[in-house]
């Protein structure tokens, strides 16, 4: 019998289906290959995938959960695949956005024409929790804010890709999608020699370039990078040292750099040894006492002036949260129009924002229909989602937003794509995003074919992160229109 | 007026500190009140000076990776401060407070509007508002006049009676506390009625310590002839005394445009006697002396300032 048996896709946009029921033709060989294996034979390639999960560590951390820091990522052995003309698309649709974006940075902790010209309110720069007013004329290393970019794609249920948000801090995830290739290379051999899926190994090889291109002048020659990690407590930490380890790099703390005379050191059992990047997967308030939280002992004292100086570049630049800020997303789309003259490529979530007095009523007055989202909170933590939740949580929720307009936006609930996941012992339908990571560097942007899909494995949920019961899966690009198109017009 | 400034601050580590980072705001700005002509600094032990500028004024910094029992830094300012009649540029007479409510000032004074950790918009203040409106005239400037006569008269001046980080709150109920206090009140006061205001640092010359009653704790005019020119180590042991050696007041965003300056604690608008270093949001902007090291936390400090006027 097939495991597909039974599949519905009960009016969502399903990735793998058509709303008649056929397989999309540029996943019709995967549907092939799955629809012809036994139950038993399915269950056997998901005990590899586990058993290589488990043998190589690969985990993440919930916090504030008592069952143990560690769990095994789990892992949806279906892949999802995004067409070739697709990938065109959405790449040029995320080179856009995030030039754009870097533009908008540079202008707001310089001239801050776009703040003169009320294209974006002052007061929703000023007042973001992200906003490094101390950073203001300080110029990052190579030009460039974010060189890595993490942003979340939907689908809606017109099968229309949307941004849901940016990422532009300490963008997580990108170790899975280097596993998850991994395991699927294992798990399903055969699928990548008939499919011709775009690899995406280089993502380190290129990650390392630019780290090393952002290197002091002086020091361009042979550059020390090391990841900073905020420690083995962090719910990335798995990944910190992961990436270290791929990048060939030190994964250090705060407390094994220090810095004199502006310059970065490194503490090693042969003695200081100077640092020229850093790649910091810790968050600006964390990174240096003396400037941002004289309470954290997390941080380097001097770190961030030995920056300013141009001794040590630091890759995220310290302010770019500013830009993530979910309220000052609802302008990505006039920031792109005004720095680059173009309409975004890539459409945003319909979004209102709270701090708008005529958006602030239509929220309150239709909260139960939106998804309510707190300005500076990630993780899906402290998000309302109307549709699922009681008249308490609503109420509560509503004197939140009305305490502090500023901080909240809200969108309508977006049935977002669904695309088959293993549950129990058959495929059911289940909520994916994508988080494609982008790479800016002197020579350009850089997307790795794909991303992370991450699914909601919970039946009904749209909440996609780990955090919150969500899985992943492998996410494959393939290199050219695929051969059975041609196929597939004709029957 | 020709002013030289003296400003030294000292620290003692009884435990010894190490890996010291530190950051100083402490030169004096050049702008349309005033000229910075020279600004000197010296630190012992020696440390390597660094510095970055931001919008509001230079920054220092510097680093001490070795172990120390003390730390010295003496800042010495030369400075030109334009004869002015403090008044003349205030208007008086017409009621002008239409102009904070424009959409362009709002934006662009944004940060000078919104409450801080130290400032928060505490409805309370309000009642002062009342009352300075009550004896002032119909015009953002006799406003504020009042407003600086009235925090005058009715807070105390009372050193030790607060400290760095006592509560704006607690200083509305026991309406007493130091320039810092009487600044940060003025501030709450003045972005509760939208008009954008920022928190300044410097020095004030008096030729008569009972001039200026803020300022009569550090303000050692009287003995600055004497340690002009001697070196660190007599200073230090004959005439320093503890406390906030710098003076603090506000300026306001007047409906002309520009910035003018008023001191709450010594009951004045600013003229020609004061000398600008930094402005900020509140204090946390403007810290003359801010610092961490490795050690045990028992440091004591000291600091000296002497305003001297020199003949051109």
């Amino acid at each position: 019998m097939s495991l597909f048996q039974g599949y519905q896709t009960d009016g969502f946009y399903d990735e793998m289906f058509q709303p008649d029921g056929t397989p999309r033709p540029h996943y019709r060989k995967l549907f092939n290959r799955l629809n012809s294996l036994s139950l038993e034979e399915y269950r056997n390639r998901c005990r590899i995938a586990d058993s290589t999960l488990i043998n190589q560590g690969i985990t993440f951390a919930v916090y504030g959960d008592n069952r143990g820091a560690e769990k095994p990522w789990p892992f949806d052995l279906v892949p999802r695949i995004i067409a070739a003309n697709e990938w065109a698309f959405l790449e040029a649709g995320l080179a856009q956005r995030i030039t754009a974006l870097n533009l908008f940075l540079h202008d707001i902790y310089h001239e801050q024409k776009i703040l003169a010209d009320k294209v974006v309110p002052y007061d929703l720069v000023q007042g973001a929790v992200h906003y490094r007013r101390e950073l203001m004329d300080a110029d990052p290393p190579g030009g460039i804010y974010v060189q890595i970019c993490g942003t979340d794609l939907i689908r809606d249920d017109k099968g229309v890709y949307r941004v849901l948000e940016d990422n532009l801090r300490t963008p997580s995830g990108v170790s899975y999608v280097l596993e998850n290739r991994n395991i699927l290379t294992r798990v399903l051999p055969m699928m990548f020699a008939d499919l011709s899926v775009r690899p995406v190994d280089h993502y380190t090889t290129k990650l390392l370039e630019n780290l090393r291109s952002i290197a002091p002048p002086a020091r361009a020659a042979d550059p020390t990078v090391v990841l900073l990690t905020p420690g083995v407590f962090n719910s990335a930490y798995f990944e910190h040292a992961f990436l270290a380890q791929q990048l060939g790099i030190e994964l250090v703390e705060g407390r094994d750099l220090f810095v004199d005379d502006c310059i970065v050191y490194m503490k090693t059992t042969r003695g200081p040894k100077r640092v020229d990047v850093i790649y910091r997967r810790v968050d600006d308030d964390f990174l240096d006492p003396l400037q941002f939280r004289s309470d954290s002992m997390l941080g380097t004292p001097g770190l961030i002036n030995a920056y300013r100086t141009g001794n040590v570049a630091l890759c995220n630049a310290v302010g770019t949260g500013v830009a993530d800020d979910k309220v000052i997303y609802a302008y990505v789309p006039r920031i792109i129009k005004y720095y680059l003259d173009q309409e975004p490529i890539i459409a945003n979530v319909e979004t209102y924002v709270a701090a708008d007095e005529g958006h602030l009523k239509h929220i309150l007055s239709n909260l139960h229909k939106f998804v309510v989202k707190s300005a500076n909170e990630s993780g899906g933590y402290g998000m309302l989602i109307g549709p699922q939740a009681s008249e308490a949580e609503l109420e509560e929720y509503g004197r939140k937003v009305q305490a502090c307009p500023r901080s909240f936006i809200a969108q309508p609930l977006v049935r977002f794509s669904r695309s088959p996941s293993f549950i129990g012992d058959h495929f059911e339908g289940r909520h994916v995003d994508l988080r494609p990571y982008i790479l800016c560097g002197p020579t350009g942007t850089t997307i790795i074919p794909g991303g992370l899909t991450r699914v909601a494995l919970k039946k009904g949920s749209y909440v996609v992160n780990s955090s919150q019961g969500g899985g992943s899966k492998d996410t494959w690009v393939l290199a050219h229109e695929h051969s059975d198109s041609q196929e597939a017009r004709g029957c | 007026m020709r002013l030289k400034i003296t400003h030294i601050t000292r620290y003692l580590y009884p435990g010894l500190a190490s890996d010291s980072h530190n950051e100083l705001r402490l030169m004096p700005v050049t702008d349309e009140s005033q000229v910075c002509l020279d600004f000197r600094l010296d630190v012992r032990p020696y440390a390597r000076m660094f510095a970055y500028d931001l919008p509001c004024g230079r920054v220092h910094h510097f680093n001490l990776r070795e172990p120390h029992a003390a730390l010295a830094i003496r800042a010495e300012s030369l400075v030109v401060t334009h004869e002015r009649d403090a008044f003349a540029s205030l208007q008086l007479v017409e009621d002008d407070f239409g102009f904070y409510k424009r959409d362009y000032v709002r934006r662009k004074n944004w940060e000078y509007l919104a409450p801080t950790a130290r400032v928060p918009l505490d409805p309370e203040t309000d009642r002062i508002a009342a009352v300075a409106t009550r004896q002032a005239g119909p015009s953002t400037a006799s406003f504020l006049v009042a407003l600086t006569r009235l925090l005058h008269r009715v807070m105390d001046y009372a050193p030790g009676t607060t400290h760095v980080n006592t509560p704006l709150r607690e200083v509305l109920e026991n309406q007493r506390g130091v320039c810092q206090d009487f600044s940060h009140l003025m501030l709450a006061v003045c972005r509760r009625r939208e008009i954008p205001c920022r928190y300044v640092s410097g020095y004030i010359y008096t030729r008569n310590a009972e001039d200026a009653e803020g300022t009569s704790g550090n303000m050692l005019d009287q003995n600055a002839s004497q340690w002009h020119d001697v070196n660190d180590e007599i200073v230090q042991t004959s005439t320093l005394i503890g406390g906030d050696a710098m003076h603090a007041w506000v300026e306001c965003l007047m409906p002309d445009g520009t910035w003018h300056g008023f001191d709450p604690t010594n009951n004045l608008v600013v003229d020609s006697h004061y000398v600008k270093v930094h402005s900020g949001r509140d204090y946390s902007d403007v810290t003359p002396v801010k610092g961490l090291f490795h050690g045990s936390a028992n440091q004591t400090m000291e600091t000296a300032v002497a305003v001297v006027k020199e003949s051109i």
